[in-house]
């Protein structure tokens, strides 16, 4: 039985380091949009938000193609209001755990999956780190749990590179993010160590973090293939 | 800090949120009227006619329609089924706010079992005499913050607007067409099923 009822897909933003004038969920990545690569991740879950803002007619019309029964969550002020605003938004109301992600990065159906066998605990949040390999990466002190096995995240750091970095996924308990600005990894920092979940996402921020992940997928088996770099 | 739960009241527009048809277009068809109906309602709907001017005319348009015909008509409208549960599910506090006429769409408004704010008009056995009053949906909404601490609206089309912006929370619903953009601008959700309507309803 999944932990989590909903997902939220942060879409409201610019985008404007990737310099292309639309949104960054509409972005084709292997001859799809990365909200279409997202959305068949997120599958399972019964309820999936999109928060809209930049370009929204575009955003919602791709979003209702790709599931009917998505809520599409306005967020007007998005060009003076950061990913945590949007989340706050689209969380309100939830009274249960909600996995959240970036509107911008590819995800497989495999890593969701398993996020959303994990528990969370009190209102703590689980977050997902991944290899580093972004260029604006933030970087995770990552740690094994002793006791379970299970890693944990005991700092993010903007400078220190690790091995791993912040993979803008999370499953959150409800009521988590209030409006009120600033980064997402500087709310979660609040409730350092986190439980951590490795995953296999690729954030699409600069025009080489797409070609890094275009050259992944020309050169995996298939895209079908799920948590193949663990 | 109260820690009651605030007593919320659910708006929802009749013709395109309610029923899955808009019924002025569904009485004007069974009479011969459909294409110049349909055109001066679409033109409504989209925000380029002003609501009061172009429902009095529509109003002319069908007065000679037994209302006995209208009730017959409106009541074969299909309905969104996860509404018309939830409706069912929320009777005391589900409210429809229609610029339609009372007297055309009190029994449809009876089945579904929730309060009704319309449009009036007078009536001389089974005809339509004259319409009494338009409807403003901010009204209704004024109303309706004397005996709630929230208004959540539900709704279609351009005359939605001062439903919208009167309300606390506003939904768009896509169901049977695109929301109007303009309503969309007032809109805080937008859903395209009565399913995830509903299931969103129940999270405000």
């Amino acid at each position: 039985m999944p932990t989590a009822l909903h997902a939220v897909i942060a879409a409201a933003g610019f985008g404007s380091r990737l310099g292309r004038g639309h949104p960054k969920c509409l972005l084709e990545v292997a001859g799809r949009p990365i909200l279409a690569h997202q959305m068949e991740a997120l599958a399972s879950v019964p309820e999936v938000r999109v928060v809209v803002g930049y370009q929204e007619e575009a955003v919602a019309a791709l979003a209702r193609s790709l599931r009917p029964d998505v809520v599409i969550v306005r967020n007007p002020r998005y060009a003076t209001t950061t990913t945590l605003d949007s989340l706050a938004l689209a969380t309100r109301g939830i009274d249960g755990p909600c996995l959240v992600l970036d509107g911008d990065l590819l995800l497989w159906s495999a890593d969701v999956e398993d996020l959303l066998l994990r528990q969370v605990d009190q209102g703590r949040p689980v977050v997902c780190f991944t290899p580093a390999r972004t260029a604006d990466a933030v970087y995770v002190e990552v740690r094994p749990d002793g006791t379970g096995g299970l890693p944990l995240v005991l700092g993010f750091d903007r400078q220190n590179s690790t091995a791993w970095e912040w993979a803008n996924i999370a499953l959150v308990p409800a009521g988590y993010f209030q409006p009120g600005g600033g980064d997402v990894y500087a709310r979660l920092s609040h409730d350092l160590p986190l439980a951590a979940h490795q995953v296999d996402s690729w954030e699409i921020d600069r025009q080489e973090d797409l070609d890094r992940v275009l050259a992944h997928l020309a050169s995996s088996s298939s895209l079908a293939t799920t948590g193949a770099a663990r | 800090m109260s820690t009651t739960v605030p007593r919320r009241a659910y708006a929802f527009d009749l013709d395109g949120t309610v029923t899955t048809e808009e019924l002025l277009p569904l009485v004007a068809a069974r009479c011969g009227m459909g294409t110049e109906m349909r055109e001066l309602t679409d033109a409504t709907m989209a925000g380029d006619l002003a609501f009061e001017d172009s429902f009095r005319k529509r109003c002319e348009m069908l007065a000679a329609v037994p209302v006995s015909v209208v009730h017959d008509v409106v009541s074969q409208a299909i309905l969104d089924p996860d509404v018309v549960r939830f409706i069912a599910a929320h009777r005391d506090d589900c409210w429809i706010v229609t610029g339609n006429l009372d007297v055309w769409v009190a029994p449809l408004v009876a089945r579904l079992g929730c309060g009704l704010f319309s449009s009036t008009a007078s009536t001389h056995g089974d005809s339509l005499v004259e319409v009494t009053s338009v409807l403003s949906k901010d009204d209704a909404v004024a109303a309706l913050r004397r005996g709630y601490d929230r208004v959540v609206a539900i709704g279609d089309g351009a005359n939605d607007v001062p439903l919208f912006r009167a309300s606390d929370v506003s939904v768009a619903f896509g169901q049977v067409h695109p929301p109007v953009a303009a309503l969309v601008a007032e809109a805080d959700y937008i859903v395209y099923t009565g399913g995830s309507l509903c299931r969103l309803l129940s999270t405000l």
